[in-house]
């Protein structure tokens, strides 16, 4: 720890901080727009201006000094409140003013913009600039980016990403002077991986998304805490919806799973949710038919049926690798307890190819709860190929699926077909539907609470955004109906009662509870949890500048 | 006192044919240093240079041995970079000596890589530099052939090579880090300092970064001793804190403009402004004076009220100017002081690399309301509104600025002491609405108001006495 003086009070704060993050742990905001703590800094912006006294000088440095660049250290003196201080603010917000085109009321940033927040809080309340404005024109990077270059600030945070942690290179600056621009170099296009980070990055209203343009203002946008469920890395997040559709995923910091980044797979990767065709309410399908709207009892019913006739032990419980840990250790306990049968499987998307980017890694195993299921499953979990073998022995089956854009062999396609009794639980018409005599409605990431074990064993916590669709049933309550209608007592009231008993009653999730999970998520076996402590480092500077 | 003389110690010979060949050049006693050299210590050799009192001639006026001191020596490798980057306007005397003795600059080199313990050193030259270059190259040669570069020089066991390499033509890439950016192959954009080239430079290695001219003065320094040196040009005593004393050596005048004969005058520095002119010939047609800048476009303006200044490091900043390059233009009567800044501010505008926010966007804007008074749209206020923009890029009073490099205040410099100078005649502009050429008495703010007056001139240990 440093002892070091910000604004004449006395603070302790983590070493080998730069000013703007030690600032950030003690809750003091120094403003700056080309500094980020996961880039090099170049210092351009010459917004986040100190006074500085060094350890052991007798006073202040004759020069404002950059706090980006300040390391921080015992004894050292920073000061952002003073007269000068103020005025070197100022003199930089007009002149980043001078050629930008004050077109807030039609830019996205609006609203969540560093150049609109400092100038409110920091800037010179008019300009002295008569000059003619420069209007470069507006340019598609790439399949995502859009960039309006009358609004950048050339701080060139997106093309320092480009080099540093994309590793891919696609943009630059060109021309020199106030001619500066940032642009692709010639030929290439901003397609990487990755590249939907730079929007985040970009400080103005310079880089858009394009999937989000014009889309939402982002004040009317409701937020919750989520979890990514495109790859087992389990990228944080917060997924962003209004009026009951996701306008947008964003990443939230976490130094130990994706830092401040997510990929471009998981950012866009979302319209699946608000697909019209997403199912509303259970359908059931007549020999040879189209499938009719029906109602839940009839359902239940049907199933208790067939579990009459067919015998528990006949039927095949699936369960998917995008299912939370709740619903897996339901999804068991269903299985052995109400149908007692040993016929458990997992479905799960096919495993792609992992990509590695210098500071970031994509993961190859594309469902968000492999190592939940296998955990919670058991090893043994009939799965790939496994899977269709066990299906073929069984008479009826119940399958959970919910997997986007599955894609299932032609062998398993015959096996279903052949089942006597197929109920599939899923969120859009899919293979496994069509081949379905009961299509059930579940719920996708954003309208369900639960948790994701991602490849490290980490348990993180979905936050519900919205409401199940139509008549669609979150899949714990749906499991809880059935195993009651098939004779057993299940009383949960609330997914956070079924985190804390599979905490207690499976030995791999010994300490995983909702306390410990919290929004940093709890790595299995790693023993009790320290006691919360205040933020610190990166930790604070994304709770005061990252989304 | 006597009447100035040129002394020719660095140009001595320098339009002899042939002067870039090592053969003519070692016929008048080019590399005899080297004789010498391998027998002094290179720490002695340090603190000979910083007893000589040499100063960078590219414009800071730093101590060269001062520098050296600052070189880590349990780093390796470090390198040198000889800057023949010149591109201050009204800078023209290294061109010169890459042209007719680039083996004198290589000598140069030798002697303070030899100080330094540096094998590689690199000369960036100027993209327009053609033929200097293609000269350059020749005596890098010939030096190689001749064993006064590479493996084992005259069996001293000290190795050494020396690279070219041609910059595009940005003014910027004169800025000691911005040269070693583009030396490394990016943008050249100035980096933050500290830390300073000496801890971390090219390729984050230490490096020494020298203007061809301070290099050429080594030789004359090892071959002559430091007291002979110490014998040429001005020192002063009791200067304020911060202020340099040493002005020891000849130094390079350019002086360029509205003289009868415009050229490179190697002086002792102690002369004044007016002495200068003198030399180059007088002003063209014996009109009079109106403006001199004395140390290259960056350095503030001097009126006709302040031509007795000397022209040397010291004084020149202690009467806030700079000698900075050593580029003198001289103005005459029938100059438009506005258009002389437009065409300063110009090329400010055009060279500033854009990095970091106050000149980026600063400079332009400068170049704009100078353009627009010029053009007959200035405004009652403007020349205020002229300063005080131009004091946003770097405060020139407080001698302070937000940029990451030097940049700021070279454009600051001349935007504010043209416009505060020369406000008459800046006042009758916009009144008019049309470019007014004011006679010398009437276009010049009166001396009293806004600047040095009277000149400081501090007593001097040492004048140089011109006898020779």
């Amino acid at each position: 720890m440093a002892k070091i003086t910000i604004d004449g009070r006395e603070y302790e704060v983590s070493d080998g901080l730069s000013a703007v993050q030690a600032a950030a742990e003690v809750g003091v905001l120094i403003p700056h727009y080309c500094y980020h703590p996961a880039l090099p800094a170049p210092a351009n912006c010459r917004m986040c201006l100190i006074e500085l006294t060094p350890p052991g000088a007798p006073g202040p440095l004759r020069q404002l000094a950059t706090a980006c660049t300040t390391r921080v250290a015992d004894g050292m003196v920073i000061t952002t409140n003073s007269p000068r201080v103020k005025r070197g603010r100022e003199m930089t917000l007009e002149f980043l003013l001078i050629h930008h085109p004050l077109d807030c009321p039609t830019c996205d940033e609006a609203g969540e913009c560093d150049l609109q927040d400092f100038t409110f809080l920091f800037g010179p309340d008019r300009s002295k600039y008569q000059e003619a404005k420069r209007v470069p024109p507006r340019k598609t990077l790439g399949p995502y980016v859009e960039i309006f270059k009358t609004r950048c600030i050339v701080c060139t945070r997106c093309v320092r990403f480009t080099e540093e942690i994309s590793g891919t290179r696609e943009l630059c600056l060109v021309n020199r002077g106030v001619h500066d621009e940032i642009d692709i170099y010639p030929g290439r296009e901003l397609n990487n991986k990755l590249s939907g980070n730079v929007v985040d990055l970009c400080p103005v209203g310079a880089l858009l998304s394009r999937d989000f343009l014009y889309r939402s203002r982002p004040w009317f946008l409701q937020k919750v805490n989520s979890i990514c469920p495109r790859c087992s890395k389990g990228c944080n997040i917060t997924v962003e919806y209004r009026d009951g559709e996701v306008v947008r995923l964003r990443p939230r910091y976490n130094g130990e799973v994706n830092d401040f980044w997510m990929c471009d797979d998981g950012r866009f990767g979302y319209h699946y949710l608000n697909s019209p065709q997403r199912l509303r309410r259970p359908m059931v399908r007549q020999e040879g038919e189209e499938p009719e709207p029906t109602v839940w009892p009839q359902f239940f019913d049907a199933m208790e049926r067939a579990v009459g006739e067919l015998g528990g032990e006949q039927f095949a419980v699936v369960a998917s690798a995008w299912n939370t840990n709740e619903e897996l250790y339901l999804i068991r306990r269903f299985a052995d307890e109400v149908l007692r049968t040993k016929r458990l499987g997992l479905l799960a998307a096919p495993i792609g190819q992992e990509e590695r980017f210098p500071k970031f890694v994509i993961e190859g195993d594309k469902n968000p709860n492999r190592t939940g299921a296998q955990l919670i499953l058991g090893e043994a979990v009939s799965t790939d190929d496994a899977l269709w073998e066990m299906l073929a022995e069984a008479k009826g089956a119940l399958i959970f699926g919910g997997i986007p854009e599955l894609s299932l062999p032609e062998r398993a396609r015959e096996i279903l077909a052949g089942l006597e009794f197929l109920a599939v639980v899923d969120i859009l018409p899919s293979e496994l539907t069509a081949l379905a005599e009961w299509i059930l409605p579940g719920t996708g990431f954003t309208e369900k609470e639960g948790c994701f074990t991602n490849s490290q064993r980490r348990v993180q916590a979905l936050e519900r955004a919205m409401e199940p669709l139509g008549n669609a049933l979150p899949e714990w309550q749906l499991l809880s109906y059935l195993a009651n209608v098939l004779g057993a007592d299940w009383s949960y009231s609330s997914v956070r009662q079924i985190t804390q008993e599979l905490a207690e009653t499976v030995s791999a999730f010994e300490g995983a509870t909702p306390e410990t999970i919290g929004k940093r998520g709890y790595v299995l076996g790693s023993g009790p949890k320290p006691p919360e402590t205040p933020l610190k480092g990166n930790d604070a500077y994304a709770a005061m500048f990252w989304p | 006192m006597g009447t100035p003389k040129e002394l020719r110690i660095l140009y001595e010979n320098i339009d002899l044919p042939g002067m870039y060949t090592l053969e003519v050049y070692q016929q008048h006693g080019g590399y005899k240093s080297l004789e010498k050299l391998f027998e002094i210590e290179p720490d002695a050799l340090i603190e000979m240079v910083k007893e000589s009192g040499l100063r960078g001639r590219g414009g800071a006026g730093f101590s060269t041995g001062l520098k050296w001191s600052f070189v880590p020596k349990d780093v390796e490798p470090k390198y040198l970079c000889a800057n023949a980057d010149e591109s201050e306007p009204g800078t023209f005397s290294n061109r010169y000596i890459l042209q007719q003795k680039p083996h004198m600059l290589i000598e140069g080199i030798i002697i303070a890589c030899w100080a330094l313990g540096i094998h590689t050193a690199y000369v960036y030259v100027r993209g327009e530099f053609t033929l200097g270059k293609k000269r350059l190259d020749a005596a890098i040669a010939e030096a190689y052939q001749a064993g006064l570069l590479g493996k084992n020089i005259r069996g001293t066991g000290f190795d050494l090579d020396v690279y070219t390499h041609p910059g595009a033509g940005a003014y910027i890439c004169g800025e000691e880090t911005g040269l070693i950016e583009s030396l490394e192959g990016k943008r050249g954009q100035p980096r933050n300092k500290p830390p300073f080239p000496a801890v971390q430079g090219l390729f984050m290695k230490p490096t020494v970064v020298q203007n061809v001219e301070t290099l050429s003065n080594l030789p004359f320094i090892v071959q002559n001793g430091v007291e002979w040196y110490k014998n040429l040009g001005t020192i002063y005593k009791d200067t304020p804190r911060g202020v340099d004393p040493m002005n020891t050596g000849t130094k390079l005048y350019c002086v360029s403009g509205h003289v009868e004969r415009p050229g490179v005058y190697e002086v002792e520095m102690g002369l004044t402004v007016r002495e200068l002119i003198e030399m180059a010939g007088g002003v063209r047609g014996g009109r009079q004076v109106k403006a001199v800048i004395p140390g290259g476009s960056s350095a503030p303006v001097l009126t006709p009220y302040e031509l007795d200044v000397p022209c040397d490091f010291t004084c020149l900043q202690m009467n806030k100017t700079m000698l900075g390059s050593g580029g003198v233009i001289v103005m005459d009567e029938t100059v438009n002081t506005v258009e002389a800044l437009l065409n300063l501010m110009e090329f400010y505008a055009h060279e500033s690399c854009g990095q970091c926010t106050p000149c980026r966007n600063g400079t332009p804007w400068v170049r704009d309301i100078t353009r627009r008074i010029f053009e007959g749209r200035g405004k009652p206020g403007d020349v205020d509104h002229l300063i005080e923009v131009a004091n946003m890029i770097a405060d020139v009073d407080a001698f302070t600025w937000n940029t990451i490099c030097v940049f700021g205040i070279a454009v600051a410099w001349p935007a504010v002491s043209f416009a505060r100078k020369f406000r008459p005649e800046f006042e009758a502009h916009i009144r008019e609405g049309r470019p007014v050429v004011l006679p010398v008495e009437e276009a010049v703010t009166p001396p009293e108001e806004n600047y040095a007056w009277p000149q400081t001139i501090p007593e001097a240990v040492r004048r140089p006495t011109w006898d020779y």
